[in-house]
């Protein structure tokens, strides 16, 4: 095996490490090709550098997680009428391999949305979208997502707040949901991303996603039926499916609140993410103690009115203030 | 400089981890280096020899966890190799290879270049991606955002492994360019451009 020899004079170096470091990735090579790579390793330093470049290379490029790339147009001719397989390709299957990158080419044009659509709901507001794939999103309030559907992938990003997906399946065209540093990827499934500062919180209702924070190889399972909350900048700290019970954490989407052994203090943080007219804890003792119970979103005074009641608090009402106090 | 091995012919392939340290810790500050032997006056052809040999060193290097800065490491270790260079080919042309110099290139504020370089090197990285015509891009996001194998690609798309193999090795080759940093991208163009632009100007 000498191919590379004759390749040397045409090309880089570095070209030819790129297609053994992607060969060896493959996971494929037969005998006499490994003995023809450790030749090649062998022969000049430079090759031995430029293969460990390009295998780094490779992590960088597999590793880099969603995000909004911009769309393509093609620039490229048809490859069929292109001579661009590697080194190694053989002349007599070129035509067959062409033909075959061709399908897959085709197969992949989807509508191609230009540019990413923009959608933000203002305090209160839940808005419900259906994507032009098919999918749906319902989008919870004082959020900003944005949506770049292209030819191979689908990427949505959730800027601030939180939203739900149903997603339309489509094995051709991932589905990605990115939240700062966390990803979500989704096939056929319903869930919900929402961004909580650098937290991210994920809620499965239908099938699977897969989990990974920016610059980690390994994806995490979550399935129906189960959540997760995910420091995006916190490495250490695992990610740990739970159950999600009967905590009902998307009644918001009915513009509703379950309370399943809530704090006080955390349920008036939620009132208070869909209300102009924010509800003010001021005793330590009422904020700590817990309920039970459905209430309306947009409706804080009811709210206000039963935590009074089971704490034994009193409300002072303000222009766009409900004080509970002691 | 060629250096063949001495010994078994059976070169020894960097382990992942290492390949992951030279990945997040040295491919970033490539860009940089390349800047600063250029502006030493280091001719490019030069240059890309320094660097694959800079990368042979790490790659002999063994354990990695001694390095406190690998950008300085990595520059102190390509100027030695142009140092060696120098003195073979006894030729003295170059500027600003004064210590000082050279130190402060590799120094660079190493915090604020940790901090932003890793996001500089995904920005390079998925506009390279971006840049792919569509069946290429296919793959590699396919490997991205799914983590799929070539074997796992090629079933997935219907498609040969071989075609899987040279998309990605297409990828590959546009991210390598990418690291080499902006001031190269009339170089990065490809030979189909070239070929172009010949063919124009004999018109």
């Amino acid at each position: 095996m000498t191919i590379w020899k004759g390749a040397a004079l045409s090309r880089g170096i570095d070209d030819i490490a790129a297609d053994w470091a992607v060969r060896l990735d493959g996971g494929s090579l037969a005998e006499d090709e490994r003995a023809a790579l450790d030749a090649w390793l062998a022969a000049d330093s430079r090759h031995r550098g430029a293969f460990l470049r390009a295998q780094a290379g490779l992590v960088l490029m597999s590793e880099a997680p969603a995000s909004r790339v911009g769309v393509v147009t093609n620039a490229f001719p048809p490859i069929a009428a292109r001579k661009a397989p590697g080194v190694f390709a053989r002349p007599g299957r070129m035509l067959g391999t062409a033909a075959a990158a061709c399908a897959a080419a085709l197969a992949l044009a989807w509508a191609v949305v230009p540019g990413g659509d923009r959608f933000d709901t203002r305090i209160g507001e839940v808005r419900r979208v259906a994507l032009d794939d098919g999918s749906v999103a319902v989008i919870n309030t004082d959020s900003d997502i944005d949506v770049t559907y292209d030819d191979v992938a689908r990427l949505i990003h959730v800027a601030k707040g939180e939203a739900w997906f149903q997603v339309a399946h489509n094995k051709a065209r991932p589905f990605v949901v990115s939240a700062g540093a966390v990803h979500v990827r989704a096939t056929g499934t319903a869930f919900a991303v929402r961004k909580e500062g650098d937290e991210v919180r994920v809620v499965v209702t239908e099938g699977t996603v897969l989990v990974w924070r920016e610059g980690e190889r390994e994806r995490h399972p979550l399935a129906a039926g189960q959540q997760a909350l995910i420091a995006g900048s916190d490495p250490a700290r695992p990610v740990a499916p739970r159950e999600i019970g009967a905590t009902q954490p998307l009644a918001w989407r009915e513009g509703g609140l379950a309370l399943r052994d809530m704090t006080v203090r955390a349920a008036v943080a939620e009132f208070n993410r869909y209300n102009r007219r924010q509800i003010v804890i001021a005793d330590e003792g009422i904020a700590d103690s817990r309920m039970i119970g459905y209430f309306r979103l947009d409706n804080p005074d009811e709210f206000a009115q039963a935590v009074a009641q089971v704490t034994g608090g009193r409300l002072s009402l303000k222009s766009n203030e409900i004080v509970i106090e002691k | 400089m060629r250096r063949p091995l001495n010994g078994p012919a059976r070169a020894v392939i960097s382990p992942p981890s290492t390949v992951a340290w030279i990945a997040a810790e040295i491919l970033p500050h490539e860009a940089g280096l390349r800047a600063s032997l250029r502006r030493a006056g280091v001719q490019p052809s030069e240059i890309d020899d320094i660097v694959q040999e800079a990368y042979c060193r790490l790659s002999e290097m063994g354990d990695t966890a001694h390095i406190r800065s690998p950008r300085a490491y990595f520059f102190v270790t390509a100027r030695s190799i142009l140092l060696q260079r120098l003195r073979r080919d006894r030729v003295v042309p170059i500027q600003s290879m004064a210590d000082e110099a050279w130190f402060e290139a590799a120094d660079d504020a190493p915090s604020i270049e940790q901090a932003v370089g890793a996001r500089m090197t995904l920005g390079r990285v998925l506009k390279a991606i971006a840049a792919l015509p569509q069946n290429y891009r296919a793959v590699v996001e396919l490997r991205r955002l799914e983590g799929l194998s070539q074997k796992e690609t090629a079933s997935r798309l219907g498609v040969s492994e071989k075609i899987v193999e040279n998309n990605l090795a297409r990828g590959l080759k546009a991210v390598l360019k990418a690291m080499e940093g902006e001031d190269t991208d009339h170089r990065a163009q490809g030979d189909d451009d070239m070929e172009g632009r010949r063919l124009v100007a004999r018109h």
